[in-house]
C-alpha cells in the first residue's frame, strides 16, 4: 500500500485504531464512562477531519477492497457526524441508573461499540469487493448485538439482541451464499463484476440465484417488505440512542452500498430489476405506514416509520444514473436530522428510571418541556415531509428524480403515502401539545411515574436539566430548518461529490 | 462395476447384518426383571443425583475465549505459511493484527474474566468482610 | 468420481437443514447451531469452487477463513447474551423469550 492508499482510508484507520485505544481506556480508566465517552468523541472528530485528508485524494480505488470516492466519502462523513451526535446523546442516558449496581464496569464499551458499528458502516459504503461487504456488514452487527443488549438489568433487551443475532446471522448466510454463487458464475469477488454479469443479454441461471440471495441480506439489514418484521421489537426494546444509531447509520450505510452497486452499471433500469424493486419500495412504504396508524408507543411507531423511509430511497435508487445518488444522499441527511432529532427528544425524556414510550405519557408536553416538544415535533413534521422542512425537500427530489421516468406511478405512491404518514405524525404533536390530564399537573414532577415507572425512587436532579441529548436536538433541529429553507448549497455540494454516478 | 453399485452393495450388507443382529438377540437373548435391574448400577450402589450436571458459568467465559483466540491462530497460520512472499507488508499486517489481539486480551484480562475459582471467591469473601 | 457438483449439493442441503434448524428448533442454543451450520455451508462451496474452479488465487479460501473469523465473534456474542439470560430465567428455551415470533 502506498502512502495515497493511506491517505484515502485515513478515515477508517484512524476509526479502527482509536476504537482500540478507546476500549483499552474504557478498562483501565477508572468506574465512570466520562473517560471512555471522551476518547469516543475525539476518535470520532478526528476521523471527520480526516475525510478533508482523503478528499484530495479521491477518487482512488484500494486494490479491489474498496473505492474512496466523492460519494464515499460525503456517506463516511454523514456516518461519523451521526455516531458522535448519537454519542452525545447516550451520554446520561446510559449512565448507569439510580440504585443499580454497575458490578465495577464502567459501561464506557459502549462507546467502543459504537465506533466499532460506525467503522463497519464507513466500510460498507466504501465496499466493491464481496470481502469488504461482508466483513464491513458484520462488523456494524456484532457491535450492533452487543449494542441492542448492553443493558443487562432489562431482559428484554438481551432479547432483542439476540432475535436480531439469529435474524442477522440467518440473513447473511443467504447473503454469504449469494455471493458464493457469484463466486462461482464470474471467479470473481468484485461487486461490479456481478453488476456486468447481470446487465449482459440474459444472465446465467447461477447469477439470478445469486441476486436472489443476496437481496434476502440486503433486504434484512435494510427493514424493507418483507424482511421487516424485526424491526419493532427491536426498536422498542433497544436502549433509545441505539435505535437512533440503527435507524440512520445502519440502514443509510447499506442504502450507500445499493446505490453504489446498482446506479454506476445501468442495472437500475435492465430488464426485471426495476419491477422488483418497484414493488418493494411499494410494499414498504404501504405496510410501514398503515402499520404505524394503530401503534400507540412512540418507539414503534418511528420503526414503522422507517420502513416506509426505505421504500421511498427504494423509488430513488431505481431512478437510474445521474438521479440515484444525489437523491438518495440527499434524503438521507434530511432523514438521519430528523430521526435523530426524534430519537434524542426521546432520550431526553427517559433519561433516570423510566423509559417514555407510550404516547400517552407526551400529554402535555408541551407545558412541561417546551423546548424538547418543539424539537420533536419539528423532527415529526419533517419526517412527515411538511413545506419548509428538510423532509419537504427530500421527498420532493424523489419525487422529481422519479416523475421523469417510468416511476410515475411510484411517485404517485409517494404522495399517497405522504399523506396518509401525515396522520400519525400529527397525532403525536397533537398530544404534545393538548393539555395534561388534571392528576398529571397535581403531580408536577412525577413526570417518570406517567410514563409507567412504579419504582417510586427519587428522579436524578440531572434528568431535568439541559443535557447533551437536548443539545442534539437543537443541532437537528438546525439542520432541519436551514435544509428545508436554504437547500441549495447542499444540494450544489452533492451534485459535485456524486458526478461520476 | 462402477464403484456406486460397490458401495451400494457393501450398504446392504451393513443393513443386514445389522438387522440379523438385532432380531436374533431379540429371540435368543435371555431376559430378567429383578428389584435392581432398572438402576444404573446392578452391584448396589444407589446413584446420587442426576448425571447431568450444571457447570459453572466460568467454564462458557474460558470456552467464548478459546473460540475467540483460536480464530486468531488461523490468521496466524495462513500469515506463516506465506511469511517469505509476504514479506514485510505481510508482517506488519500481521503485527497490527496480533496488537489488536493483545489489546483484547489486556482488557478481557482487566476486566478479571480470568480471576476465577478459588481467588474469586476469596475476594468475594473479602469484599463482604470476611477475613480470609 | 466425486466433482464440484457433489459439494454443491452437500452444501446446498446443509444449509436448507441449517435454515430449518434456525427455523424449528424452540432451544437457543440449537437455533444458533441452526445459523452456525448455514455459515459453514457457505464455506464448503467457496473452498470447493476454489478447488474446481479455474481461478490461480485461491480467493474462496481467503475469504472462507474471514467468513470463519466473523462466526466466530458471533457465536462469542451469542453465547454471552445467552447467558445474561439464563442467569435471569434459568433456561435458554426460545419460546420463554416471548418476543421471538416468526
Amino acid at each position: 500500500m502506498s502512502s495515497a492508499d493511506f491517505l484515502a482510508l485515513s478515515p477508517l484507520v484512524l476509526a479502527a485504531g482509536g476504537s482500540i485505544i478507546v476500549l483499552l481506556v474504557s478498562a483501565f480508566a477508572g468506574k465512570r464512562p466520562a473517560p471512555s465517552f471522551a476518547a469516543a468523541l475525539v476518535v470520532l472528530a478526528l476521523a471527520l477531519a480526516a475525510i478533508g485528508l482523503a478528499w484530495s485524494e479521491a477518487p482512488r480505488a484500494v486494490g479491489s477492497l474498496v473505492k474512496i470516492d466523492g460519494f464515499t466519502l460525503f456517506a463516511q462523513a454523514l456516518i461519523f457526524a451521526t455516531a458522535f451526535l448519537v454519542a452525545l446523546a447516550s451520554y446520561r442516558y446510559m449512565a448507569p441508573r439510580s440504585g443499580e449496581e454497575s458490578g465495577g464496569d464502567s459501561g464506557g464499551e459502549y462507546y467502543f461499540l459504537l465506533l466499532l458499528a460506525s467503522l463497519g458502516a464507513s466500510i460498507l459504503a466504501a465496499a466493491t469487493s464481496f470481502v469488504t461487504l461482508f466483513l464491513g456488514l458484520e462488523l456494524l452487527s456484532v457491535s450492533l448485538f452487543s449494542l441492542i443488549a448492553f443493558r443487562r438489568e432489562k431482559t428484554i433487551g438481551a432479547q432483542a439482541g439476540f432475535m436480531y443475532l439469529i435474524l442477522a446471522g440467518a440473513s447473511s448466510a443467504f447473503l454469504l451464499f449469494g455471493m458464493a454463487l457469484a463466486f462461482m458464475a464470474t471467479g470473481s469477488l468484485k461487486t461490479a463484476d456481478l453488476a456486468a454479469a447481470l446487465v449482459s443479454g440474459t444472465p446465467d441461471i447461477l447469477v439470478l440465484a445469486s441476486l436472489g440471495l443476496m437481496t434476502v441480506g440486503i433486504g434484512f439489514k435494510l427493514a424493507a417488505v418483507p424482511f421487516h418484521l424485526w424491526t419493532p421489537e427491536v426498536y422498542d426494546a433497544a436502549p433509545t440512542p441505539v435505535t437512533a444509531f440503527i435507524a440512520t447509520v445502519s440502514k443509510g450505510a447499506m442504502a450507500v452500498f445499493l446505490v453504489r452497486f446498482f446506479a454506476p452499471s445501468g442495472l437500475a433500469s435492465a430488464g426485471a430489476y426495476p419491477w422488483i424493486f418497484a414493488a418493494v419500495a411499494a410494499l414498504s412504504m404501504f405496510a410501514g405506514n398503515l402499520l404505524a396508524l394503530r401503534e400507540r408507543r412512540i418507539k414503534r411507531i418511528l420503526a414503522y416509520s422507517s420502513i416506509a423511509h426505505i421504500g421511498y430511497i427504494l423509488i430513488a435508487i431505481i431512478a437510474g444514473p445521474g438521479r440515484a445518488a444525489p437523491t438518495v444522499a440527499f434524503y438521507l441527511v434530511a432523514y438521519f436530522a430528523a430521526s435523530l432529532g426524534a430519537f434524542a427528544a426521546i432520550s431526553a425524556l427517559s433519561q433516570g428510571d423510566a423509559e417514555h414510550d407510550g404516547l400517552d405519557s407526551y400529554r402535555g408536553l408541551a407545558s412541561r418541556r417546551p423546548g424538547l416538544a418543539a424539537g420533536l415535533a419539528l423532527a415529526m413534521l419533517s419526517l412527515a415531509g411538511l413545506p419548509l422542512t428538510a423532509g419537504f425537500m427530500g421527498k420532493f427530489l424523489i419525487f422529481a428524480a422519479g416523475e421523469g421516468a417510468f416511476l410515475w406511478v411510484l411517485a404517485v405512491l409517494l404522495a399517497v403515502n405522504s399523506t396518509i404518514s401525515i396522520y400519525y405524525y400529527l397525532r403525536v404533536v397533537s398530544i404534545m401539545y393538548s393539555p395534561a390530564p388534571e392528576a398529571e399537573t397535581a403531580a408536577g414532577e412525577a413526570f417518570g411515574e406517567a410514563a409507567g415507572a412504579t419504582s417510586g425512587t427519587p428522579r436524578p436532579r440531572s434528568a431535568r436539566a439541559f443535557g447533551p441529548a437536548a443539545a442534539v436536538v437543537i443541532v437537528a433541529a438546525v439542520v432541519v430548518i436551514a435544509l428545508g429553507i436554504f437547500p441549495g448549497p447542499l444540494i450544489d455540494l452533492i451534485r459535485s461529490l456524486t458526478s461520476g454516478y | 462395476m462402477s464403484d456406486l453399485s460397490s458401495l451400494a452393495i457393501y450398504l446392504a450388507f451393513v443393513l443386514i447384518i445389522v438387522v440379523a443382529l438385532m432380531v436374533v438377540t431379540h429371540l435368543l437373548g435371555e431376559r430378567h426383571k429383578a428389584r435392581g435391574t432398572g438402576i444404573p448400577y446392578e452391584s448396589g450402589m444407589l446413584p446420587t443425583g442426576s448425571a447431568r450436571l450444571r457447570f459453572p458459568v466460568d467454564f462458557y467465559l474460558v470456552a467464548m475465549f478459546f473460540v475467540i483466540f483460536d480464530v486468531a491462530a488461523v490468521f496466524l497460520f495462513a500469515w506463516a505459511v506465506a511469511a517469505r512472499e509476504s514479506g514485510w507488508a505481510g508482517y506488519a499486517a500481521i503485527l497490527v493484527f496480533m496488537i489488536e489481539s493483545a489489546a483484547g486480551l489486556a482488557y478481557i484480562w482487566k476486566k478479571g474474566a480470568f480471576d476465577w475459582g478459588a481467588r474469586r471467591k476469596r475476594e468475594h469473601l473479602r469484599k463482604h468482610g470476611y477475613s480470609s | 468420481m466425486i466433482g464440484l457438483d457433489h459439494y454443491l449439493v452437500l452444501a446446498a442441503a446443509l444449509f436448507c437443514i441449517g435454515f430449518v434448524g434456525a427455523v424449528v428448533k424452540r432451544n437457543a442454543i440449537a437455533v444458533l447451531m441452526g445459523v452456525e451450520l448455514m455459515l459453514n455451508a457457505v464455506n464448503l462451496n467457496l473452498v470447493a469452487f476454489d478447488r474446481f474452479g479455474v481461478h490461480v488465487v485461491p480467493l474462496g479460501q481467503s475469504f472462507a477463513v474471514f467468513i470463519i473469523a466473523v462466526a466466530a465473534a458471533e457465536v462469542a456474542v451469542a453465547l454471552a447474551i445467552i447467558l445474561t439470560l439464563y442467569r435471569r430465567r434459568s433456561n435458554t428455551r426460545v419460546d420463554d423469550l416471548d418476543m421471538l415470533k416468526w
